[in-house]
């Protein structure tokens, strides 16, 4: 047997091995996530024999597979689930950095990051990971930058969304040149807080709070807005 | 006049849906989306009036 047959019977072994192993060893385990990556590099130097010129190629491989299980155990109908089933999946949050097969510099080589959890992906230490640079280090403009896009104001996704509506037919109304519309939200914002001189104040304030929102659409509603402030 | 907002896109859970309400919203007050960047895991919203 030569070098080339015993290497690919060991790769082929080792491909059984870890097939039974995944199969054995999750067993009891429901439905899972799958995620792969996959790069190659490799290089070949040798003699073309038909031109005898000299030749080169460069390739670079690499293989990743991760099962990720979840509490999902069937389909729809499934009463195995535990939790919330398949939406309990883990979060994952990965970078995969490689400089290239002709980069020899301090850049040269691979790194990778990886968050896994929803807690973890959340977390500032996660940000914190991956705002380093390739050698671990944050560097002072790096920083700067971080602190200045923190201080932005963040948007509340639940509250912008219950503002929406509202500004949707406030829109409309702009749209159509309905001018008694109009006032009628400039008034409720108004009435609310005499801050928001118009409702366009109202619902770009991000401060505006699920109270005062409920409040503006109710008094809406009660003018004949057909609205739901729920 | 200019405003800037920022979506943490670890936290939010329905990306798409808070981009148009925010993009509705700002619209009430004649804000209109400039540029947008996203820096690390954060990304931010221009706003021109």
């Amino acid at each position: 047997m030569d070098k080339q047959k015993i290497f690919t019977t060991v790769l082929r072994s080792a491909g059984f091995v870890s097939a039974a192993m995944a199969v054995t060893g999750c067993a009891d385990q429901g439905y899972s996530v799958l995620a792969s990556t996959a790069t190659m590099i490799g290089v070949e130097v040798s003699q073309n024999p038909a031109t005898q010129m000299p030749q080169g190629k460069l390739g670079y491989n690499r293989a990743e597979l991760a099962f990720v299980p979840t509490n999902r155990n069937g389909g729809k109908q499934s009463v195995g689930s535990v939790g919330a089933g398949a939406a309990d999946s883990a979060n994952v949050l990965m970078e995969l950095r490689y400089g290239g097969i002709f980069d020899m510099g301090a850049s040269s080589g691979i790194y990778q990051r990886l968050a896994v959890g929803t807690e973890a992906v959340k977390q500032p230490g996660a940000s914190v990971m991956f705002a380093k640079d390739a050698d671990g280090k944050i560097n002072q403009e790096t920083a700067k930058a971080l602190a200045a896009v923190k201080a932005i104001p963040e948007v509340k996704e639940d509250l912008e969304k219950k503002k929406m509506p509202l500004s949707k037919k406030y829109n409309d109304y702009k749209n159509n040149k309905d001018a008694s519309s109009i006032a009628k939200y400039d008034n409720a914002a108004k009435a609310v807080d005499p801050g928001y001189l118009t409702f366009g104040k109202f619902a770009t304030d991000d401060q505006a709070t699920p109270d005062k929102i409920k409040a503006v659409c109710q008094i809406l509603k009660s003018q004949g807005e057909n609205v739901n402030c729920d | 006049m200019t405003q800037v907002k920022r979506i943490d896109l670890s936290q939010v859970a329905d990306l798409d849906s808070t981009i148009k309400a925010v993009c509705e919203n700002m619209d009430t007050d004649n804000y209109k989306l400039a540029a947008t960047f996203v820096f690390q895991s954060q990304l931010v919203m221009i706003f021109q009036q």
